[in-house]
């Protein structure tokens, strides 16, 4: 009698089995979902522009024709909201982006060559992390805010159109990105330096695999788990600074909507009407708490001794 | 061991340098100057004249040297804002007040998250550990300033148990919701470390002997098990203070603390560059300050821990 072998599961299959068992995880990762659609039609479902003001129904409560009430200028809260997820989301989407694509190769290749643009790496991870981390973001908003409205020819301009599309976020996606990316590259170096060492490289390279088939075959599935999770829990961090940075004012440009922009009209008044502000925290604290679910599920998942 | 320090503190000049360099650029290519805050547009020998006195018409890098020059000897330069004090006075005025906040956030941190993680550890996946990690979470999900606005909303607003701003210095009541909004945040990172350390720590033999000694629970818990659970703890906690320090803006900001956050944003805002740049050093000062700290803490708290 044979036994048929069965078919072996993938880490991939064992991480994403893990992950779904993990109910927190499965709720955060239907609430980003939920995020996302939001941002992308906001358009269609926000109940009113996020411009429009009916200066005869400021400040109401929550009540019929404003599910969540309306603010000082009687903008709609809801779609002010529902249009704000906008900012966090795309900063989530793109930074993430922007900071995997360059810090894992440079990263990798880094653990990999060595020499010395790896010491230059190193080097220049040390200096950033002695960077305060809001004063450049303050430093580097203020700087674009101030200037770019200025300008109206040559190269930069393409930094103020980016500027505006953005809602006067350009500092901000490039200041996150600048320490997003060191801290992927420094994780993505540790896993080349550790993992390139193992037997089963050295077998590749005893049957004559070339660099790039290591690299890219061998190192890049066992360095992308750990990078992941970091991605997941880098995105709070970064929405924090986005929403603080708009709540200061040197965030989003009204009249774009923010949460943090929506925050800081919230405290402002609130002595008298303290939902303005509940909205917007609540907003904040769910899409956080949402991305920390689901980083630590990921990480339970994706732990290979776990198996 | 003592190489190892020289070599970090030579290591620290070329990055505050550095950090100065960045500083002095971002600040000095913002268009924009101290002329700008007046309410009536100046003539032009007005601003001639203010220029002067800066030294706003010196070539760049006699700017760049001279003001670090000044800075060494600690003098900041005069503020542009308020043009009768010295960006040192206002420092020396504003500090305190944020490092008397920043402690006893920390200090609040460190009672709320250590006891909280301890006893998540000691009770493993039982409700209580389920309740107090979900705490910990929420705390490290909510950004301090949407923690500081919701404490005033609630404590302030609508049971007027507390001020809802101001502040009366470090014994008054105004300093409870603004340390509190700034504590949650390291008593979270500290109560899940501390479980997490304490989870490796329990599970050792030394702990099993102390009990075989016939140790109570608690000596056996505190004594051994927190003294070791406690090293990885020390690096967070700097990082958690100068985190603390230097991103205390916001929530001065909501509850009107007179601090150095709350000054540095207003400065940075006003193109008061003196103070911006002040302030960044400061900032990068305490920030490779404590990073060494806590690489010596280490390496004296943990003997399994060598530097050359």
């Amino acid at each position: 009698m044979r036994i048929a072998p069965g078919r072996g599961r993938s880490l991939g299959q064992d991480a994403v089995r893990r992950l779904l068992r993990n109910r927190a995880a499965v709720i955060a990762v239907v609430i980003i979902l939920v995020l996302v659609v939001a941002a992308i039609l906001a358009s269609w479902i926000a109940p009113y522009p996020f411009t429009q003001q009916n200066l005869l129904v400021t400040d109401q409560g929550p009540g019929a024709g404003h599910l969540l009430g309306t603010d000082a200028l009687g903008r709609d809260e809801l779609s002010r909201l529902i249009y704000g997820s906008r900012i966090s989301m795309s900063i989530a989407v793109i930074t993430v982006a922007i900071v995997l694509c360059i810090g894992l190769p440079v990263g990798m290749l880094s653990g990999y060559y060595g020499g010395t643009v790896d010491l230059l790496l190193m080097r220049l991870i040390d200096v950033f992390y002695s960077i305060p981390f809001y004063v450049l973001l303050i430093l580097l908003q203020t700087y674009f805010l101030a200037k770019l409205p200025d300008i109206h020819s040559g190269p930069l301009v393409v930094l103020r159109d980016l500027n505006s599309v953005t809602g006067g976020l350009v500092g901000v996606f490039i200041g996150l990105s600048l320490f997003g990316w060191l801290n992927v590259a420094r994780l993505a170096r540790g896993q080349v330096l550790t993992t390139k060492e193992q037997d089963f490289v050295l077998a590749a390279r005893a049957i004559g695999a070339r660099d790039r088939r290591i690299v890219w075959h061998h190192l890049f599935p066992n360095t992308l788990a750990p990078v992941i999770i970091m991605a997941a829990l880098l995105v709070p961090g970064f929405i924090i600074a986005e929403a603080g940075l708009s709540f200061i004012g040197l965030g989003a440009q009204p009249p774009v909507p923010s949460w943090g922009i929506m925050l800081a009209d919230g405290v402002a008044a609130i002595e008298s009407y303290p939902y303005q502000t509940i909205f917007p925290a609540l907003a904040i604290a769910i899409t956080l708490l949402s991305f920390n679910f689901l980083g630590d599920g990921l990480r339970d998942a994706l732990d290979p001794r776990m198996r | 061991m003592g190489r190892y320090v020289v070599r970090r503190l030579l290591l620290a000049v070329p990055t505050l340098l550095l950090i100065y360099t960045l500083a002095f650029v971002m600040v000095h290519a913002t268009p924009g100057g101290p002329w700008d805050n007046a309410e009536k547009p100046l003539p032009p020998d007005v601003i001639q004249n203010i220029k002067l006195k800066y030294h706003l018409n010196d070539p760049i890098w006699k700017q760049y040297v001279e003001y670090l020059g000044g800075a060494i000897h600690g003098d900041l330069g005069p503020s542009y804002v308020n043009r009768s004090q010295d960006v040192a006075e206002i420092i020396a005025r504003t500090f305190p007040v944020s490092a008397q906040l920043g402690l006893t956030a920390i200090v609040l941190g460190i009672l709320i998250g250590i006891p909280l993680g301890t006893i998540a550890a000691i009770k493993q996946n039982t409700l209580t550990d389920y309740i107090a990690m979900f705490i910990a979470v929420v705390g490290v999900s909510t950004p301090n300033y949407v923690m500081a606005s919701v404490l005033v909303v609630v404590l302030a607003v609508q049971l007027h148990w507390l001020p809802p701003g101001g502040w009366h210095g470090i014994f008054s009541s105004t300093i409870i919701i603004p340390a509190l909004a700034l504590s949650f945040l390291p008593a979270s990172s500290l109560a899940r470390y501390i479980r997490g350390s304490m989870l490796e720590v329990l599970r050792q033999d030394y702990l099993r002997t102390a009990r075989a000694k016939g140790l109570r629970e608690r000596a056996v818990i505190i004594t051994h098990g927190l003294r070791n659970g406690l090293v990885p703890v020390v690096t967070v906690s700097a990082f958690l203070i100068a985190d603390i320090i230097t991103g205390s803006f916001f929530v001065e900001t909501i509850t009107s603390v007179p601090g150095l956050g709350r000054y540095f944003v207003s400065a940075a805002t006003g193109r008061d560059y003196p103070v911006v740049l002040a302030v960044t050093l400061l900032f990068a000062v305490v920030i490779i300050a404590l990073n060494l700290i806590v690489d010596l803490l280490y390496a004296v708290l943990d003997p399994r821990v060598k530097y050359q």
